[in-house]
């Protein structure tokens, strides 16, 4: 019996060591195909000799932030199926600056509308209302009005309280700032 | 057990080892911090706009590195509802789930390789429509794939939706949308769309044409930190560029300062993140957002399907995209203490180019722009000589092959540098293959039958027809104008060969240096001009050919070709030859009589003579009449071989009684032949002499023996051996 018994203890060594020595060549192995086989695929060089390509294979940061963007995409889609709140549509002025000699307006609507109108009211005291109005123009993920270029000249000095209001036939929505010249 | 312990101790250490390498050090510690995102300058429009960034090779290489495809849904969905299979199929989409590396898409229709084992007609891949599109708006590929990756995760994703496909870039996904309307238009849904109308977008914002009505411009704007309905506000961004404008105009958020704490992860509830995750990816994928200081770009060269040729200037030019973010200047241009960009000769830098003859220098084909375009390649920029980050510089030169340069192509590297600065180079090495041909070239047309010379016999009139195949005109001897060269046909393989059968040349190399006849193309009508030779005409070289004594019998190959003379690119081609044979059998005599034998006192001379008769096929000269080249046929003492005769005190030499014929008869021996100093075959030649006993020589019969010989020649021997008995008396 202790002969069966200490041949079996030495079964189990035999193959406790061969299982480590297996994973001791495997881990060898892996370490050298990373460094010598993988390791002249880690970039590639491109025209400009200090940009290169990674192309090891994504951090995790990179990857929970690629996941965060489809869950994102996903809950949107299903939320976007059953149709939005009209209501939460908006118009922003983007950017308001002179150019030239003009002031130009611009704008973002957030939804995709080619009918809709767009009326600019500037009013300054002492001053002559101005009054544009232009259409909007759908921009893929959103659209804009087709630009307000308001003449400098009609300006001049002073601090304008200018409201842009888009409307179509089911919703409206304003946006509001001073122009200060 | 010790030993087991010691195994198990390394086995320990190398797992550790293994964890930390693998796990550590394998992360990027060069990771993008969002703290560094510059919101008036995401990007670089050099940057932005470098659509050579990546083939498509490059491109499938990068896609497939980024994403393990789980095609079959196998692993646990991170989305709930079981595996991802599960997810998937409860949603009634079946595998294979095919991942952005594996996805083929036919643009023009839309369909596709997802849930599909094979790709449909007409398909191509992922990579390659994101090139394609790339090219036709010249935005980099790597933007496209950012805002792939940061509109659903696309790149990375292993089991991506098929509307992560057909809405893959967000275009026509508003944030609001009128009830009951799709949530995206459909009109843009495929994956071909969407990419084409990203880039098509990017492309216009940029451009800022007329009718965009971009939202954002260069200068101060008010861009929001999250959607409308958060009522987060805006905030004010100095946009410094147009790449930067495009992609505000795209993504019309920016990142508040919790997203960028952040790295990749969540901020505030007024946190957006898609701008901020573009120059993340970008950055951790790609590199700096940001050009050099000074990048050069190739952008175009001249075609050159035409050859050049020796001395003869042509206009190329180069062109060149600023892509980098400094102002170029050239020397009409740049500012005192601002260095100039010139296009210099490269590979090796500052290399002398042998085509640089009218440059400003061997090394700088030019020191200005010759245009400036747009980035558009056409419109003409406003200042010709400031290039601005973008713009396309073009350079025109001349490139001028000198005379004495080896025919064939030559390829001449350049590229443009920012004069005597220290970091001179700009990047943007490119080439020009010139090719190099002579506008001499001959083609062989016809030649006289192949002579027969016998040696030391007739000379053979020949002739050789060239056609003039090039596209400048043949001149001779006698037509060259001033700052041409001639044209010869001269001994060839190799050239300046001395020929072993020229018979009147000008020369041992040159057969001839005349045309004989200028024909017109069809070979037979006599052209105007005699002496010249235009392109199509052919040309005809008359020239002579005879086998001296010293050519050996059998058949003699002689190579000709006309060249230029005195040309450094003298070859024109046609390679041609002669075939002659050469027969040497020909110098026979036969003794064909002679005089009494003479019999004298010392000091006493007798006129004697032999004959012989012309037994051979090649006619015989002497010394009057022998031409240039031929050898004589003397009489001379023999047996042994050019003996020297004790009779001989009135001789030219001890060796030779006589060096001219005395007489020369027709083959009766009677009659007087026309010409007395040659004889042809079948007549007999006298040789009259006069032997003269000396002083000294035995009283006696002495036999003297003579033959003729051709003089100075291998085949001397023309047999003919015979004697005189001289017998000397008191």
């Amino acid at each position: 019996m202790k002969t069966i018994q200490n041949k079996k203890k030495n079964k189990k060594i035999i193959i406790v060591a061969s299982a480590l020595t297996g994973l001791l060549l495997a881990g060898g192995v892996a370490y050298a195909a990373r460094n010598y086989f993988s390791a002249p695929q880690a970039s590639v060089e491109t025209q400009a000799e200090d940009r290169t390509i990674d192309l090891s294979p994504p951090t995790t940061e990179q990857q929970d932030a690629g996941n965060d963007a489809k869950e994102d995409f996903i809950d949107r889609l299903d939320e976007e199926d059953n149709g939005s709140d009209t209501s939460s549509v908006s118009i922003s002025i983007s950017s308001s600056g002179q150019s030239d000699q003009t002031y130009q307006m611009r704008t973002i609507i957030n939804t995709i509308d080619d009918t809709g109108t767009c009326t600019l009211t500037m009013k300054s005291a002492g001053q002559q209302e101005i009054t544009q109005s232009v259409g909007t123009q759908s921009m893929g993920s959103y659209s804009v009005c087709k630009g307000f270029d308001v003449p400098a000249s009609s300006l001049g000095q002073n601090t304008w309280s200018t409201e842009i209001k888009y409307a179509n036939q089911s919703v409206t929505a304003t946006a509001k700032m001073d122009v200060k010249l | 057990m010790k030993f087991f312990k010691v195994i198990l101790f390394a086995t320990a250490i190398s797992a550790v080892s293994a964890i930390v390498y693998f796990g550590v050090l394998s992360n990027n510690s060069s990771a993008a911090d969002g703290r560094n995102f510059n919101a008036g300058r995401i990007i670089d429009d050099a940057v932005f706009t470098n659509s050579s960034s990546m083939s498509v090779q490059d491109i499938q290489n990068f896609l497939s590195s980024k994403v393990t495809c789980d095609t079959w849904g196998q692993k646990r969905s991170e989305l709930g509802g079981g595996t991802r299979a599960q997810w998937m199929n409860s949603r009634g989409i079946s595998a294979p789930f095919r991942c952005v590396s594996d996805y083929y898409e036919n643009s023009s229709t839309g369909q596709n390789n997802y849930s599909k084992n094979e790709a449909p007609a007409g398909s191509v891949s992922a990579a390659q429509i994101i090139y394609n599109y790339s090219k036709q708006f010249n935005i980099n590929p790597q933007v496209l794939i950012v805002t792939l990756q940061k509109e659903n995760g696309l790149i990375t994703d292993e089991w991506p939706t098929p509307k992560q496909y057909s809405e893959a870039m967000g275009f026509g996904c508003p944030d609001n949308v009128a009830p009951g309307a799709p949530a995206c238009d459909p009109s843009y849904g495929s994956f071909s769309a969407q990419i084409y109308q990203a880039a098509r977008h990017f492309r216009g914002y940029i451009d800022n044409k007329s009718g965009w009505w971009v939202p954002f411009n260069t200068g101060n704007n008010q861009i929001m930190w999250n959607t409308a309905p958060t009522n987060c506000g805006s905030g004010t961004v100095n946009i410094q560029n147009r790449s930067t404008v495009a992609l505000y105009s795209y993504t019309p958020y920016q990142p508040n300062q919790a997203a960028l704490n952040a790295g990749y992860g969540l901020g505030n509830g007024c946190s957006a993140y898609g701008n901020r995750n573009f120059y993340l990816y970008f950055t951790d994928w790609f590199g700096s957002t940001y050009s050099d200081a000074y990048n050069a770009q190739f952008n175009a060269q001249s075609p050159l399907s035409e050859p050049f040729y020796p001395g003869e200037p042509r206009q190329v030019f180069l062109q060149y995209k600023n892509n980098g973010s400094a102002r170029w200047y050239d020397d009409t241009s740049a500012p005192a203490g601002v260095n100039p960009v010139h296009l210099a000769a490269s590979v090796p830098t500052n290399r002398q180019s042998a085509f640089s003859y009218s440059w400003p220098s061997s090394g700088r084909p030019n020191f200005t722009f010759t245009r400036v375009y747009e980035s558009n390649g056409t419109t003409l920029a406003a200042n010709q000589h400031i290039v601005e980050p973008g713009q396309i510089a073009k350079f025109e030169f001349t490139m001028t092959p000198p005379w004495n340069i080896n025919l064939g192509t030559h390829r001449e590297h350049f590229q443009p540098v920012l004069e005597n600065a220290a970091n001179w180079s700009m990047s943007g090495v490119a080439w020009l293959d010139i090719t190099v041909v002579s506008r001499y070239s001959a083609a062989f047309h016809s030649q006289s039958p192949a002579p027969r010379l016998m040696q030391n016999n007739d000379v053979v009139d020949n002739f050789i027809m060239y056609k003039n195949s090039g596209t400048a005109a043949w001149y001779d001897s006698t037509s060259t104008p001033a700052g041409y060269y001639p044209t010869n046909l001269v001994t060839a393989a190799p050239f300046g060969r001395n020929s072993q059968i020229s018979m009147g040349w000008p020369s041992k190399q040159v057969a001839s240096n005349t045309f004989s006849a200028v024909y017109e193309a069809n070979g037979v009508t006599l052209a105007s001009n005699q002496h010249i030779v235009m392109p199509g005409q052919i040309g005809r070289f008359s020239f002579k050919l005879a086998a001296n004594a010293n050519v050996k019998q059998g058949s003699i190959r002689e190579y000709l070709q006309p060249i230029i003379s005195g040309s450094p690119n003298p070859e024109m081609g046609a390679l041609s030859w002669v075939d002659a044979t050469v027969d040497t059998t020909t110098h026979v005599a036969q003794f064909a009589g002679q005089s009494a034998m003479p019999t004298l006192t010392r000091g006493a001379g007798s006129p004697v003579y032999i004959q012989y008769k012309n037994n051979g096929s090649a006619r015989w000269y002497d010394d009057t009449s022998v031409p240039q080249g031929f050898s004589p046929v003397h009489l001379a003492a023999s047996a042994p071989t050019n003996r020297q005769s004790v009779f001989s005190y009135s001789w030219p030499s001890e060796g030779r009684p006589n060096f001219t014929f005395s007489k020369v008869y027709e083959a009766d021996g009677v009659t007087l032949a026309q010409n007395q100093h040659v004889t042809e075959v079948g007549q007999i030649a006298r040789f009259e002499f006069n032997v003269t006993a000396p002083w000294t020589v035995n009283y006696g019969t002495h036999r003297e023996y003579f033959q003729p010989v051709l003089e100075n020649a291998n085949n001397w021997n023309m047999g003919g051996v015979g004697w005189l008995d001289i017998t000397v008396k008191p």
